[in-house]
């Protein structure tokens, strides 16, 4: 019996603590969802405590199918919620205390793929969302230009206070758009989407070429690594989410 | 480029306070009532050392980006004024001080609601330094003090961001003219740059508050201008962060503020991502 190839995307993770931090330090947070073809990347924000929690909290809410960005504000309830109950369960000295009070917070990037070859994004903060096809830069968001990089952009926050005015402030950011066999989706915390972003519209190579790593885990570590030490990229924590649509999507075996 | 040194755990900055304790802090701090000039500077430098720590906290304690030293001068001398555990250590790392506040208070402060609002809501805040007046006010001596806590240090760490130093202060010097001595202070540095000496003016004049001014002509009185003077002007980086955290701040911006909170100087200093919706 024939049968079209299934939607199977093939996604790589790649992550990396930021130089003098360990492991368990790490603040961004990855998820995916193969079933429910739903990827995230969050950057927990390092002024803030307890932030690798809400960073992980949110990516899977999105990855779990809970966020969406008409309602965003009342649907983080649940994780805001949780992040409350585990950071209540212990006891805090003042400072981590005050920090509990202000809340943690974190940028945001996910994307949804539907097998109707359509796509649909929300962004909040500087985590990025980028569709290349063949030779060109195709999508963007929620920053499209290294210059847009700040240190102090609206993120989400764990207290529900903290997110009064970032719809207001135009920061929660959707998108929407097509997708086609051999596309290929990455999703970036700040410091490396700065990288790419410069690499990309200093133009010349095609833009998958400013991310000039063998495709391993550790080939990746080197090459940030080595970035680092030439101070082309910061010195922060780095995840990328590389999405490849398998060129034969849809074909009959 | 000058002020760029990443500030990490093994790469710390420092922090030094000059604080005056001298007879002259008990007059009347500006139009409150009931409150004086000792009482403000011990809220100031209470905050600056909280707001501190709280920059340095994380979830597995505080992380030494700093390294802090505070120094009292009144009463004819000049001493290290933190008391407990880190009592006359010149300068000490901040996660020490952290653990060390003489009590923690717990204080109403206004804050956001989210929804355009304010409600009160109860907040920590550690006490280190309670207000002090006593004596005559050795400026200088302090300044002599603080550069030989800081030659040791930037000795130790010749590739750290340079020192920052507030010096808190109604400007009224005892013992000549502090000018000569802050310029000695400021000399030192880094390969990173030049010690960073901000004065925080505290006086009983009724005068508008002024912040981070590139002259000194709206300033009420020849001490004021006298500490103008002796501030470092602000770097471009600092001054970019500090129009980021929304202050007008003009090109030749020096650091210094009259009977104004200097909290927002710690925000200057980039040691990661700090969310613009985080009050």
């Amino acid at each position: 019996m024939l049968a079209a190839r299934p939607l199977a995307p093939c996604a790589r993770v790649y992550q990396l603590p930021r130089a003098g931090s360990s492991t368990a330090e790490y603040e961004d947070a990855v998820a995916t969802s193969r079933r429910g073809y739903r990827y995230a990347v969050a950057d927990g924000a390092s002024a803030s405590a307890f932030a690798r929690l809400w960073a992980q909290l949110l990516v899977h809410a999105y990855t779990g199918g809970s966020l969406d960005a008409p309602t965003l504000e009342d649907d983080l309830a649940p994780a805001q919620a949780r992040w409350l109950e585990l950071v209540g369960r212990r006891r805090l000295p003042w400072y981590a205390e005050e920090q509990s009070r202000r809340g943690a917070f974190a940028a945001l990037v996910g994307l949804s793929l539907g097998v109707d070859q359509h796509w649909s994004a929300l962004a909040v903060g500087d985590c990025c969302l980028f569709q290349i096809r063949g030779d060109a830069l195709v999508t963007a968001i929620p920053l499209n230009d290294p210059s847009q990089f700040t240190v102090r952009p609206l993120l989400l926050g764990s207290r529900p206070a903290a997110n009064g005015e970032l719809r207001s402030a135009g920061a929660i950011v959707v998108a929407d758009g097509t997708w086609q066999p051999g596309d290929t989706f990455l999703l970036m915390s700040d410091a490396l989407a700065a990288l790419f972003l410069s690499r990309v519209r200093a133009g010349g190579d095609p833009p998958l070429a400013a991310l000039d790593f063998d495709g391993t885990a550790s080939g990746f570590r080197s090459w940030t690594r080595r970035l680092r030490s030439a101070g082309c990229l910061r010195n922060d924590d780095v995840s990328l989410l590389w999405l490849g649509i398998d060129l034969d999507y849809g074909a009959v075996t | 480029m000058a002020y760029q040194a990443e500030i990490s755990r093994s790469n710390p900055t420092c922090f030094l306070f000059l604080v005056d304790q001298s007879g002259s802090m008990a007059d009347p701090f500006g139009s409150s009532v009931g409150r004086s000039k000792a009482d403000e500077l011990a809220t100031i430098l209470n905050r600056l050392l909280a707001s501190l720590v709280i920059r340095c906290s994380k979830d597995e304690g505080v992380r030494d980006y700093f390294e802090v030293g505070v120094l009292g001068y009144g009463g004819g001398k000049v001493a290290p004024a933190l008391a407990g555990a880190v009592a006359n250590l010149p300068i000490v790392p901040i996660g020490r001080l952290a653990d060390e506040p003489l009590r923690v208070e717990d204080r109403l402060q206004k804050v956001s609601d989210g929804a355009g609002g304010l409600v009160e809501q109860s907040v920590k805040f550690p006490i280190w330094v309670d207000p002090r007046a006593e004596g005559g006010t050795p400026m200088t001596e302090a300044l002599a003090q603080g550069h030989m806590a800081l030659s040791d240090w930037v000795g130790r760490h010749p590739g750290a961001f340079p020192p920052v130093v507030f010096n808190i202060t109604d400007g009224e010097a005892t013992d000549g003219d502090p000018a000569p001595a802050a310029e000695r202070l400021r000399s030192l540095g880094t390969d990173d740059g030049s010690t960073l000496l901000f004065n925080v003016h505290l006086s009983e004049r009724r005068a508008p508050s002024v912040e981070f001014p590139a002259t000194d002509e709206a300033l009420a009185d020849s001490f004021a201008r006298r500490l103008f003077s002796m501030s470092s002007p602000l770097p471009p980086h600092l001054q970019t962060a500090a129009r980021q955290e929304g202050y007008e701040v003009p090109n030749g911006s020096r650091g210094f503020v009259f009977n104004a909170d200097a909290a927002a100087v710690i925000q200057f200093l980039d040691i990661g991502t700090r969310p613009a919706n985080l009050r």
